[in-house]
C-alpha cells in the first residue's frame, strides 16, 4: 500500500487507561474504501483501540494519521469532523430523542461536500426505522438500536466507520442482517474497522483481520493467513 | 369582592410566572444540561435591568434601550462561562457553589458602583402607558399585558428553538450523554457556551421588561435569586415544561398569597414545594438520572 492510499495509519501507539498500560506498541494501515476486522477475546483492548483512533483515550506515545495528516491528541469532535465516524459498545442513542431526531440531529455533508445519503435513502436501506420514527430512543430493541445507530452516521457521511462489537447479543438473523447493511456500506466506499467476537460473518467482508491479545497485535493478515494459522484463532479466540 | 378583582390578580400571577419562566428556564437548562449550578443566574436579572436602564437613558428611548443591551448582555455571559463556569465543568457542586455565589457578591458591588444605591426609574413610553378599562371603576395598566405578551412570545420561541430545530436536539441530547455528542462531531463547548450565555440573556430579558414598571434599585433581583431556585426544583431539574408549570403555579400562588394572605406569602411558595417534593422528589418533570 503507497502512502496516497492509505486512509488510516496508526503507528506503535502506546495507551493508558489510569495507570494500565493498555495498548502496546499497535501498529496497523487501513486503505480507502478497505474493511478491516479486529478480534480478540474480552479485555484485550480492542475497544480502547477504537477509543484512541477517534481522540477518546489519546495514546500517550505512537502517532495517528488520517488522510496523512496527524490526528494524535486532537478533540474527538475535530477528528470526527474530518470523516471519522464511532459506533460505540453501546450504541450511544439518545433516550430521550426520537428516532427522527437521533436521525438529523448530526446529520452533515462529509468534510468533501459529499451527500450520498439522505432520509429517504436511510429508510430503504433500514425499513425498520420507518415505523419506528416517533419513538423514543429508549423505546427500541437492541437491534433497532443498532441500526439506528448505523443510519445515523452514514447521515454524517463518514469515509471511515469503526463500529465496535457489530452484532453482539443479536439473533443470527439480525447479525446476518447487519453483515448485509455493512456490505452495502462498504460498497459505497466507505471503510470499515469491525470489532466483533463472531467473525464468521465478516470473513468475506474483510480484507485484513487483526487479533489483539492483551494490548498487543498477536496477529495480522487476509483470510487465507488467518485460516492457515489455527493456532491464533484456537488460542486467541477460542474458537 | 368583585370578580374584576380576581381577575386583576391573575394576570398579576401570570405576568410574574411568566418572568420566573424567563429566568428559571436558563437556570435549569444549565443545570440539567451542563451540570453547573450557577447560584448567580437570578443577579443577571438586575443586570439586565441596569444596562437596560442606562442604555435607556443614554439613547433616551426604552427600545433602543432594550434592543442594544441585549447583545451587551450576550457578551458578558459568553465571557463569563469563558472566563469561569468552563473552569467548573469537571469540578465538584461545592466549587460551582463558591464561585456563583462569589459572583453574586461581584455582580451587586459593581452595581453600586456603577450606579449608587438610589432607585432609578423612566417613564414608560406611550402608547404602553395606559390602561383599560375592566370594569367602570377598574383599570388594568396596559404595560403589564405588554410583559406578558412579549413573555408568552419568548417562551413560545424558547419551544421552538428546544422542541424543533437541531440545535435544540443538540442541547437535549447534551442532557443524556455528552461523549456521543462528541463523537458525533458536535462542539459540546460550543453548545455549553450558547445555553449558558443564552440563559444570561433570557433571565436578563426579564428585568428589562420590567424595569420601567418598577424602577431598578439595589437588591431588586434578591427575591428573584430564591424563587428561580424553588421554580427549577419544583418543575424538576433541566424540564423546561416543569420549570413553565411550576413557575405559573408560583407566579399566581405569590400574587394571590400577597393578598390575602401577606403574613404567610412567602410560606405558601415553599410549602407548596415541599409538599410537591414530598411526593415526588425529582420535581413535577424531573427524572431521577
Ligand atoms: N478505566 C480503566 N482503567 C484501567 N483499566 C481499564 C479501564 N477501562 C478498561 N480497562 C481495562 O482495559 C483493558 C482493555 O479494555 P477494552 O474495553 O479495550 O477491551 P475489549 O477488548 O474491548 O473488551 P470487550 O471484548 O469486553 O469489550 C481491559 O483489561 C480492562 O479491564
Ligand atoms: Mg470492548
Amino acid at each position: 500500500m503507497n502512502d496516497k492510499n492509505v486512509l488510516l495509519r496508526v503507528e506503535n501507539i502506546h495507551t493508558y487507561l489510569g495507570a494500565s498500560h493498555i495498548l502496546k506498541d499497535v501498529s496497523l494501515r487501513l486503505g480507502h474504501g478497505e474493511t478491516l476486522l479486529i478480534m480478540g477475546r474480552n479485555g484485550m483492548g480492542k475497544t480502547t483501540l477504537l477509543r484512541s483512533i477517534i481522540g477518546l483515550s489519546p495514546p500517550k506515545r505512537g502517532k495517528i494519521f488520517y488522510r496523512g495528516s496527524e490526528i494524535t491528541g486532537l478533540a474527538t469532535e475535530i477528528i470526527a469532523k474530518k470523516g471519522l465516524a464511532l459506533i460505540p459498545e453501546d450504541r450511544g442513542i439518545f433516550p430521550n430523542l426520537s428516532v427522527y431526531e437521533n436521525l438529523i440531529m448530526s446529520s452533515r455533508p462529509s468534510p468533501t461536500g459529499r451527500r450520498d445519503w439522505d432520509l429517504e435513502g436511510i429508510y430503504e436501506l433500514f425499513p425498520i426505522l420507518i415505523m419506528r420514527q416517533r419513538n423514543l430512543g429508549n423505546q427500541l430493541s437492541g437491534g433497532e438500536q443498532r441500526m439506528l445507530s448505523i443510519a445515523r452516521v452514514l447521515l454524517t457521511h463518514p469515509d471511515l466507520i469503526l463500529i465496535d462489537e457489530a452484532t453482539e447479543a443479536l439473533a443470527p438473523i439480525l447479525r446476518k442482517e447487519v453483515a448485509l447493511v455493512l456490505k452495502k456500506i462498504k460498497d459505497s466506499g466507505v471503510a470499515l474497522v469491525i470489532v466483533d467476537k463472531y467473525i464468521n460473518e465478516w470473513m468475506e467482508l474483510a480484507d485484513n483481520n487483526i487479533i489483539l491479545s492483551k494490548g498487543e497485535i498477536v496477529f495480522q493478515g487476509n483470510q487465507d493467513k488467518l485460516l492457515k494459522s489455527p493456532l491464533s484463532l484456537q488460542s486467541h479466540l477460542g474458537l | 369582592m368583585e370578580l374584576s378583582f380576581y381577575l386583576i390578580q391573575l394576570l398579576n400571577g401570570i405576568q410574574l410566572g411568566f418572568l420566573l419562566f424567563l429566568i428559571a428556564s436558563g437556570m435549569t437548562l444549565v443545570f440539567g444540561i451542563m451540570g453547573i449550578i450557577n447560584l448567580a443566574h437570578g443577579s443577571f436579572y438586575m443586570v439586565g435591568a441596569y444596562l437596560a436602564y442606562w442604555v435607556t437613558s443614554l439613547t433616551d428611548n426604552l427600545l433602543w434601550g432594550i434592543l442594544l443591551a441585549l447583545p451587551l448582555l450576550f457578551l458578558i455571559g459568553f465571557l463569563i462561562e469563558k472566563l469561569a463556569i468552563s473552569f467548573l465543568y469537571h469540578r465538584d457542586h461545592l466549587s460551582q457553589v463558591l464561585l456563583t455565589y462569589g459572583l453574586i457578591l461581584i455582580l451587586s458591588s459593581l452595581q453600586i458602583i456603577f450606579w449608587g444605591k438610589e432607585f432609578h426609574g423612566i417613564d414608560i413610553p406611550s402608547p404602553l402607558n395606559g390602561s383599560i378599562a375592566l370594569t367602570d371603576h377598574q383599570n388594568y395598566p396596559v404595560y403589564r399585558l405588554f410583559i406578558s405578551f412579549i413573555c408568552g412570545l419568548t417562551a413560545f420561541g424558547m419551544y421552538f428553538v428546544i422542541q424543533k430545530t437541531r440545535l435544540g436536539m443538540k442541547i437535549r441530547a447534551g442532557s443524556s450523554n455528552r461523549e456521543m455528542l462528541r463523537i458525533l462531531g458536535i462542539d459540546v463547548n460550543k453548545l455549553y457556551s450558547i445555553v449558558f450565555s443564552v440563559g444570561i440573556v433570557l433571565a436578563g430579558f426579564a428585568g428589562m421588561l420590567v424595569f420601567p414598571l418598577n424602577a431598578v434599585y439595589p437588591g431588586m433581583e434578591e427575591n428573584i435569586l430564591i424563587m428561580s431556585f424553588v421554580v427549577i426544583t419544583l418543575g424538576g431539574i433541566g424540564s423546561i415544561r416543569g420549570a413553565f408549570l411550576s413557575a405559573m403555579m408560583i407566579g399566581i400562588l405569590e400574587t394571590f398569597g400577597g393578598v390575602f394572605f401577606p403574613e404567610i406569602s412567602s410560606f405558601l411558595v415553599f410549602g407548596l414545594m415541599a409538599l410537591v417534593l414530598m411526593w415526588r422528589p425529582q420535581g413535577l418533570f424531573g427524572q431521577f438520572r
